[in-house]
């Protein structure tokens, strides 16, 4: 994110062409993030919007570039959460299946299939803490900043996540060689 | 598969699973772009700690006044005493859910008596009710130094929304010992799901567990079980562990219509109505007459009246792909207060703000509710006994 620097200190400034540069870059591993939560494609556009300008307008009062990326993903992850708490309060539509499987399906490796499916049927705050710390390479000190939690609770749920995603693989994977 | 290996599958996943944004998702942040140019950016906070905000001051002052006053109100004593008088401090009575009241009214409820304690914070189960249908129980925090909210996020005075410590970050359940999955046997599309809510009083929140069985691939929950709930609190370690005894306290009425009703393309079919005065619950299965788009099903909706026009409102909804172009539906929504001679179950489709789009925002009236578009003919009265 160093690289971005410039960039970074020109968004601040009003640069709205660097700015856009910026956020395109993060925009796919955000969208990601943000289906780990909401599920619904409807509602990671309006959390992907609302975090867009959030941003932008409060960009000026970010103190160190180097921060820019945790920084997003805080407010994304605020307004992902906000947007739960909203629809669980007016429409309870909620339960209804949006077969999170199907944004991953496309993968060839039947094993990357299963493994994908498992991680999305785990909770969700063991979900979000996978997604940052394998997929967006979070540090473990990081995600602790982004999600307000201690690094040991963080290590904890990567600890459970792990436990659970090994437990569910291992028979899955045995009757598929039996049935071969 | 070790760990080592496990960790490089997932980290290898991740590379694999970046993607383009879908259409929806790029259309709109392209025009978010494109309007940043008519956007003015905050300025710079300079000697933020000098810069009082009168407004944001007054509210701070107003909020320490008012918490001064509330304490002088009501002493924790006094506070304590009128919790043990029927008609206050209750959770479920105070909460905007008919049924819950009901429960509160008609003596069904009952108090779980657990509670657990530790880091300076005890969380206690304060009430429960089942019906077979739905177990609904309060939870109540209390503890010293807690800024946030027990549910969800919490604006500070600042107008920033932070996770407060103490809020509820996950919660699992386990019905005499199994987990959802397990007692799902596999089946993750019916899991049953547990919800929570804030309640009515600071500090508190009411969950609900919702049997699935009616969609008829997972066993109903049974009629009297032990729940263990498993809390995690934000900024906190240690989880919390609360035990709940559920016991099915009504006789519920079950009635198999089997009516249906046809128009514009779709069917519906009522197929099973159970009523309780904690929940009314009903089995249906929507089909799409030829082969339409699935996505529709998503902006389908039901609302049941009574033969007043009395609205029940939605408790929970779990919906189940039968076919490629059907599925069955578990709607729960509230009781009626008064026992109605007819119900009637009508089908609408949410509008969208385009309406050339399947997707998007739904178009909403002034009051900010979402537009229905009632279907002529989609509609079964069935007669209550």
């Amino acid at each position: 994110m160093l690289e971005n620097e410039l960039d970074i200190k020109k968004a601040q400034k009003g640069d709205h062409e660097a700015f856009t540069r910026l956020f395109r870059q993060l925009e796919s591993q955000l969208y990601r993030l943000a289906k780990t939560i909401l599920l619904k494609d409807e509602d990671c556009a309006d959390a992907l919007q609302e975090t867009t300008l959030k941003v932008y307008k409060g960009l000026a009062n970010l103190k160190q570039p180097k921060f820019f990326k945790t920084w997003v993903i805080r407010i994304l992850i605020n307004e992902c959460n906000q947007l739960l708490r909203m629809r669980e309060r007016t429409i309870a539509v909620a339960e209804i299946p949006e077969e999170p499987v199907d944004s991953y399906v496309h993968f060839e490796d039947s094993g990357n299939v299963d493994l994908q499916s498992f991680i999305n049927q785990l909770d969700e705050s063991l979900r979000l803490a996978i997604v940052l710390f394998y997929y967006d390479d979070l540090s473990i000190k990081q995600i602790a900043d982004v999600l307000d939690i201690s690094e040991g609770a963080v290590r904890a749920r990567l600890h459970r996540a792990r436990r659970l995603l090994s437990k569910q693989i291992h028979p899955v994977r045995e009757e598929g060689l039996a049935n071969e | 598969m070790n760990n080592n290996n496990l960790e490089k599958q997932i980290r290898e996943l991740g590379k694999a699973n970046i993607q383009e944004l879908p259409p929806l998702l790029r259309s709109r942040q392209d025009s978010i772009y494109a309007s940043l140019a008519t956007i003015v950016q905050d300025p710079v906070e300079k000697e933020k700690k000098k810069r009082i905000y009168p407004k944001i001051a007054a509210a701070v002052s107003a909020a320490i006044v008012l918490s001064v006053m509330l304490t002088a109100v009501y002493p924790p004593t006094l506070a304590n005493a009128l919790k043990q008088l029927p008609w206050i401090g209750g959770i479920f009575e105070r909460a905007d859910d008919i049924g819950l009241q009901a429960a509160q009214r008609l003596g069904l409820i009952t108090r779980p008596n657990s509670s657990d304690t530790h880091d300076g914070i005890t969380l206690s189960a304060e009430e429960a009710v089942f019906d077979g249908n739905r177990l609904a129980f309060s939870v109540k925090r209390e503890g010293e130094g807690l800024d946030g909210k027990l549910t969800g996020v919490t604006i500070g005075a600042d107008g920033k929304l932070f996770l407060g410590k103490g809020s509820i970050m996950s919660a699992e359940v386990l019905i005499d010992g199994v987990s959802m999955e397990e007692f799902s046997e596999g089946h993750w599309e019916a899991v049953p799901f547990l919800t929570w809510m804030e309640g009515k009083e600071q500090s508190t929140a009411i969950f609900q567990l919702v049997d699935s069985s009616n969609l008829g691939i997972t066993k109903p929950f049974p009629d009297q079980f032990e729940l263990t709930v498993t809390l995690l609190l934000n900024g906190i370690d240690t989880p919390y562990i609360l035990e709940i005894p559920a016991r099915k306290v009504t006789e519920n009425s079950i009635v198999v219509p089997d009516m249906r009703a046809q128009a514009e393309g779709w069917s519906l079919t009522l197929q099973k109505l159970e009523y309780s005065p904690l929940t009314t619950r009903l089995l249906l299965n929507i089909e799409q007459e030829t082969d339409g788009d699935y996505a529709d099903f998503n902006t389908l909706g039901f609302e049941v009246t009574d033969e007043q026009g009395l609205v029940l409102e939605n408790i929970s909804q779990k919906a189940l792909l039968s076919s490629n172009r059907s599925q069955d539906l578990n709607l729960l929504v509230e009781p009626f207060e008064k026992h109605p001679n007819m119900l009637t179950i009508r089908g609408y489709l949410y509008e969208f703000e385009d309406p050339k789009s399947k997707s998007g925002a739904f178009k909403t009236d002034s009051s900010g509710n979402p537009v229905k578009h009632y279907i002529d003919g989609l509609e079964i009265n069935v007669l209550v006994k």
